[in-house]
C-alpha cells in the first residue's frame, strides 16, 4: 500500500533543477534507500517532503493527502519526520530532555494544566519520562541519559538524532545520513538499531547514505539519484549489477560493492 | 505654497538627509563588520558634537581644523572601545548587543556629568546666506551637505576600490576564510570601528554648529538611525541612504506642514508597519 | 575551542547546575514570611516606597527576561507596560470601572496588542524585532503626547484615584490610603507573577521555548509550532507587565508619557543581564541589588545610570553569567586552589 508518494516533482533554483520530474512511490513499512552522488539532489527531496522547501512542480501525497502549502510542523504532524545530515539536536539539553522535546506532539498537555501544576499534567508527565527512558534503552543511550547533548562523541549524537526523531511516533522517518562519521563497528550497530525500528514500531523509513555496503545489507528498495534525475530504482541486487549506477559514481570515488 | 517654499523645503530635506545618511553609513559598516548594531553610534555622535564645542568655542580653534582633529580624535575613541571592551567578546553576539547598549548610556550619563545640564550652543561659522534660484540656505547647512556627500562618496571609493576596503567586505562575508587569505580579523575590526565612529564623529562635528547640543543628543539619533536602517535593510549601504533621504524629505515636508511631532509619530508608523509586511527593509538581505 | 566556546559553555555549565539545584520550597516560604513582617518594623513610607517599586520592577524584569530567553531581543517592555497604565487609568476615570476589574482588563489590551505587533514581529529575528518594538514604544508615547484628550498629552494625567476599597475576611476593610495596603497589594501581585512565570518556565512550556531557542529548525521538524509559542509567551508577559503598569499607575497618582521611554526598558535589561539572564532568580537578585545600591544616588539620575551601565559593561566583559554565578565562580576557584593536581575530568571531555 502506497505510503507516500512523489509524482513529477520538481524544484527549480533559479534555472537549475536540483529536483527533476521525480517519482517515488514508498509503501507501509518498507526501508528504502535514497542514493547517489554528492549534490544529485537527494536532501532537497527530503527538504521537499517535509515542506521546508516548496516543490516548484508536482505533487507529493501522504496516504492520499496532498502536502501542498503546509508547514513544516504541520507535516511533523501528519506523521513524517526527518534529522539532519549536519548533527541537529538541542544542545544544552541532555538526552533525556531532547526525548521529552521530542515528545511535543504525542503529550497532550494544556497551558492551564501545567500553570496549575494539577495532578493530571503530573501524571502526564510521569508517562512521558518513562516513555522517553524505553526508548533511550531501545537506542542505546540509557546510560548517558543526563549527559548533555553537546558532550557527547559525534556517533552518539547521531544516535540521538535519531532518538528524537522516533519520539515523535512517526509513521514516516526519513533518516539523513545516519551513518556519517562512524567507524565500522559503530555503524553495524546503527544498521541494527535502525532496522529494529521498522520491525518493532512498523515505521516506513527512507534512508539518505553514502555508506553502500549498509545500504545493501539493510534496505528493501533502492532509488538511484543523479542530477535531480531517478536513474534506477530497484531490489539491492537489481541495483548492483545496473550499468547506469555503475557510470553515474564512477569517478566519485565511493564503493559500489 | 509658492516655488520659493518648496525649494527650501527640499534644500532642508537633503541636509537632514545628509547627516541621517552619515549616521547610518557609519552604523551600517559597524553592523557588517560586527553583525550586531552598534548602539553605542550614537553616543559617538554626541562626543563629535561636544568635540566641535570644545575645539571651537572654548579653545578658539578654526572649525574646518576641529573637523578633521575631531574625526580622529573619536575614532581612535572607537578603536580604543573595539580593543578593550569588544574584542574580547566578539563572537558572543548577545552580549555585544547588551555591550554596546552599556556603553552608549554609559558614555550619555558620563556626557551629563561631564558636559553638565545647560545645553551648549557651538557659533556658526559660516554667517551668510547661498541663494539657489530664487530660495535662501544658510552656508552652514549648504557645507553639512557637501561635506557629507564627499564622505559619502568618499566612502564608497574606499570599500570598492581601495585594497582595505576589500578586506573588510571580504570580512564581512566570511571572517574565517577572510583570516585565512591573510586579511587580519583584528585590523578590520579596528578599522572598521575607526571609520564608523569617526563618521558618527563628523555627523555630530557637522550638526554642532547647527543645533543646540545636550547630552540626550545622542540616543535621540540612535532611535533615528535605527529607523533609517530599518527602513533601508541592515546592511545595505545604497539602502540606508535612499532612506535617510525619504525620511529627511519627509521630517522636512511633514515639519512644515503638519507640525514636528505628528511627523515623527507618522514616521514611526510608517518603518514600522513597512518592516512588519516586508523585513528586510528596501534593498536589505536576508540575514540569520 | 575557542575563548568564546569554553566561556559559554562555563555559562551554560553553571547554569545547568544551578537550575538543577532543588531549591527547597522553604526558601521561599521564609522570604515570604519576611517580607510579610517587614512592615511590622519598618514603618518609614519611603523606605517602604523603596520596596514597592522593587516589587513591581520585578514584575517588569521577569516578564521582559522570559520573552529574552524565546530568543528575541525585546527593546519595548516600556511600551506594553504603558499600556497598562493608560488602559487602567482610562478605564477608571472615564468609564468607571473598578480598579480590580480595571487591572486585569488593562492586561488583556495590553496582551491584545503583544498578538497583534507579536504574529509579524516574531517572525523576524534579533535586530528587527529590537527595531519594531522600540518604534512601537515610541510609536505609543506619541500617541499620549499627541492626543490631550483623553491620553493627557504631554503633562500626563493627575489625581487617578487608589484601587477602590476592598473587605478581606477577618481583616476587615481596606481602603488604601496607607503606603502599607499597596505594600501588601505590590508584594501579591509580585508573586503571582513569579508563580505564573515559574510554572512557565518550569512545565513542559519551559521546555519547549529552549527547544526554540536552542535549534528553531528542528523544534519545527518534531512539530513545535514555534510562532504560537513565541506569541504566547510575549502575550502572557506583555499582559503581565501590564498590570504591573496598572498598579504604577494606581499607585502614584500620575502617570505621563515620560515614564514609558526605551530608558526603562534599558533599565530592565541593565538589571535582567547583572543578575544573570540564565537564571530565574538571576535577575531578581540583579533588580533588588541595583535598585537598592541605586538609591544612594537618588536624585542624581545621571549617576544612577552611569553607575548601572558601568555595571553591566563590567559583568558583560568579566562576569557573563552575572552575579548569581559568583558564588559558582568563587567555589569552582576555591576547589581548584584545594585539589591542585587532581586532574579534573569534566574539563578534559569538555575539551574535546
Amino acid at each position: 500500500m502506497t505510503q507516500l508518494e512523489l509524482k513529477g516533482v520538481s524544484k527549480f533554483f533559479g534555472g537549475l533543477a536540483a529536483v527533476n520530474k521525480l517519482d517515488l512511490e514508498v509503501d507501509h513499512g518498507e526501508i528504502v534507500a535514497l542514493i547517489g552522488p554528492n549534490g544529485a539532489g537527494k536532501t532537497t527531496a527530503f527538504n521537499l517532503i517535509t515542506g521546508e522547501l516548496g516543490v516548484s512542480d508536482g505533487r507529493i501525497l501522504f496516504e492520499g493527502q496532498d502536502l501542498e502549502g503546509m508547514r513544516p510542523h504541520q507535516i511533523a504532524k501528519l506523521g513524517i519526520v526527518r534529522t539532519y545530515q549536519l548533527v541537529t539536536l538541542f544542545k544544552g539539553y541532555t538526552a533525556l530532555e531532547n526525548i521529552l522535546v521530542g515528545f511535543h506532539l504525542q503529550s497532550r498537555i494544556g497551558f492551564f494544566e501545567s500553570l496549575l501544576n494539577l495532578g493530571s499534567y503530573r501524571r502526564k508527565e510521569m508517562a512521558l519520562y518513562r516513555e522517553a527512558l524505553e526508548i533511550l534503552d531501545i537506542m542505546g543511550l540509557r546510560h548517558i541519559e543526563d549527559e548533555l547533548a553537546e558532550n557527547m562523541p559525534h556517533g552518539i549524537q547521531r544516535r540521538l538524532g535519531v532518538a528524537i526523531g522516533l519520539a515523535a511516533k512517526p509513521k514516516i522517518l526519513l533518516l539523513d545520513e545516519p551513518l556519517t562519521g562512524m567507524n565500522p563497528s559503530e555503524a553495524t550497530e546503527m544498521i541494527k538499531t535502525i532496522r529494529s525500528i521498522r520491525d518493532r514500531f512498523g515505521t516506513t523509513l527512507v534512508v539518505v547514505e553514502h555508506n553502500m555496503r549498509a545500504v545493501m545489507a539493510l534496505c528493501e528498495q533502492i532509488v538511484v539519484i543523479n542530477f535531480g534525475n531517478k536513474i534506477a530504482e530497484g531490489s539491492p541486487k537489481e541495483i548492483q549489477s545496473n550499468p547506469k549506477v555503475i557510470e553515474a559514481y564512477l569517478g566519485s570515488g565511493a564503493n559500489a560493492t | 505654497m509658492d516655488i520659493q517654499s518648496f525649494i527650501q523645503i527640499v534644500i532642508n530635506a537633503i541636509s537632514i538627509g545628509a547627516i541621517y545618511a552619515l549616521l547610518a553609513l557609519g552604523l551600517t559598516l559597524l553592523f557588517g563588520i560586527m553583525d550586531i548594531l552598534f548602539f553605542a553610534h550614537g553616543a559617538m555622535y554626541m562626543l563629535g558634537a561636544y568635540t566641535a564645542y570644545y575645539l571651537c568655542a572654548k579653545l578658539g580653534i578654526n572649525y574646518f581644523l576641529a573637523i578633521p582633529i575631531g574625526i580622529v580624535i573619536n575614532g581612535l575613541l572607537g578603536v580604543v572601545i573595539e580593543k578593550g571592551f569588544f574584542r574580547p567578546i566578539r563572537k558572543d553576539h548577545v552580549a555585544v548587543i547588551f555591550l554596546a547598549i552599556g556603553l552608549n548610556w554609559f558614555l550619555e550619563s558620563a556626557g551629563f556629568i561631564v558636559f553638565g545640564l545647560r545645553p551648549k550652543p557651538v557659533a556658526s561659522v559660516f554667517t551668510g546666506r547661498i541663494s539657489i534660484a530664487g530660495a535662501v540656505i544658510s552656508s552652514e547647512r549648504a557645507v553639512v551637505v557637501l561635506i557629507s556627500m564627499l564622505a559619502v562618496v568618499g566612502l564608497y571609493l574606499f570599500l570598492m576600490k581601495s585594497r582595505w576596503g576589500l578586506g573588510m567586505r571580504a570580512f564581512a562575508e566570511d571572517p574565517e576564510t577572510a583570516e585565512l587569505q591573510g586579511i587580519s580579523n583584528d585590523a578590520v575590526c579596528s578599522m572598521g570601528f575607526f571609520i564608523g565612529c569617526g563618521l558618527a564623529a563628523l555627523a555630530g562635528l557637522l550638526v554642532a554648529p547647527i543645533f543646540i547640543l545636550t547630552p540626550t543628543m545622542g540616543s535621540h539619533a540612535v532611535l533615528i538611525s535605527l529607523l533609517v536602517i530599518g527602513l533601508g535593510g541592515l546592511g545595505s549601504i545604497p539602502g540606508a541612504l535612499i532612506a535617510a533621504f525619504i525620511i529627511g524629505i519627509i521630517e522636512s515636508f511633514g515639519g512644515s506642514y503638519i507640525g514636528a511631532d505628528i511627523t515623527w509619530g507618522l514616521i514611526f508608523i510608517f518603518v514600522v508597519v513597512f518592516l512588519m509586511f516586508r523585513p528586510t527593509g528596501l534593498m536589505g538581505e536576508e540575514r540569520e | 575551542m575557542t575563548k568564546t566556546q569554553a566561556r559559554k559553555t562555563t555559562v551554560s555549565r553553571f547554569s545547568r547546575e544551578f537550575n538543577a539545584l532543588k531549591w527547597s520550597p522553604l526558601y521561599f516560604v521564609i522570604t515570604l514570611l519576611v517580607l510579610c513582617f517587614i512592615p511590622l518594623f519598618i514603618r518609614n513610607n519611603y523606605s517602604l516606597h523603596v520596596l514597592i517599586a522593587v516589587f513591581y520592577h520585578i514584575i517588569y524584569v521577569t516578564t521582559y527576561r522570559f520573552v529574552l530567553r524565546t530568543g528575541q531581543f525585546h527593546f519595548g517592555a516600556h511600551a506594553f507596560i504603558g499600556i497598562g497604565a493608560y488602559a487602567s487609568v482610562l478605564l477608571v476615570m472615564r468609564a468607571g470601572v473598578s480598579f480590580w476589574l480595571a487591572m486585569p482588563a488593562a492586561g488583556i489590551v495590553a496582551a491584545f496588542f503583544a498578538v497583534l505587533i507579536g504574529y509579524p514581529a516574531l517572525r523576524l529575528k534579533g535586530v528587527y524585532f529590537a527595531i519594531i518594538t522600540w518604534g512601537a514604544g515610541a510609536t505609543f508615547r506619541f500617541i499620549y503626547i499627541r492626543f490631550k484628550e483623553p491620553f493627557g498629552g504631554p503633562l500626563g494625567i493627575f489625581s487617578i484615584p487608589g484601587p477602590d476599597p476592598i473587605t478581606l475576611p477577618g481583616i476587615g476593610v481596606i481602603d488604601f490610603d496607607e503606603k502599607v495596603h499597596y505594600y501588601f497589594l505590590a508584594l501579591f501581585l509580585m508573586v503571582l507573577t513569579l508563580y505564573i512565570l515559574h510554572r512557565m518556565e518550569r512545565s513542559r512550556f519551559g521546555l519547549v521555548f529552549g527547544a526554540i531557542r536552542e535549534g528553531d529548525q528542528l523544534a519545527r521538524a518534531v512539530g513545535i509550532n514555534i510562532m504560537n509559542y513565541k506569541v504566547l509567551a510575549f502575550a502572557v508577559c506583555s499582559g503581565l507587565a501590564a498590570m504591573g503598569g496598572s498598579f504604577y499607575a494606581h499607585y502614584t497618582y500620575y502617570i505621563s508619557p515620560l515614564d514609558f521611554s526605551v530608558l526603562l526598558t534599558i533599565y530592565l535589561a541593565i538589571y535582567t543581564v547583572v543578575g544573570g539572564q540564565e537564571s530565574f532568580i538571576g535577575p531578581i537578585i540583579g533588580t533588588v541589588v541595583l535598585m537598592l545600591a541605586g538609591e544612594v544616588f537618588a536624585g542624581y539620575a545621571h549617576l544612577q545610570l552611569l553607575l548601572y551601565s558601568g555595571f553591566l559593561i563590567f559583568i558583560l566583559l568579566f562576569l557573563p553569567g552575572g552575579m548569581v554565578s559568583l558564588p559558582f565562580l568563587i567555589n569552582k576557584s576555591l576547589r581548584r586552589l584545594t585539589s591542585r593536581g587532581k586532574k579534573d575530568l569534566r574539563h578534559d571531555s569538555a575539551g574535546a
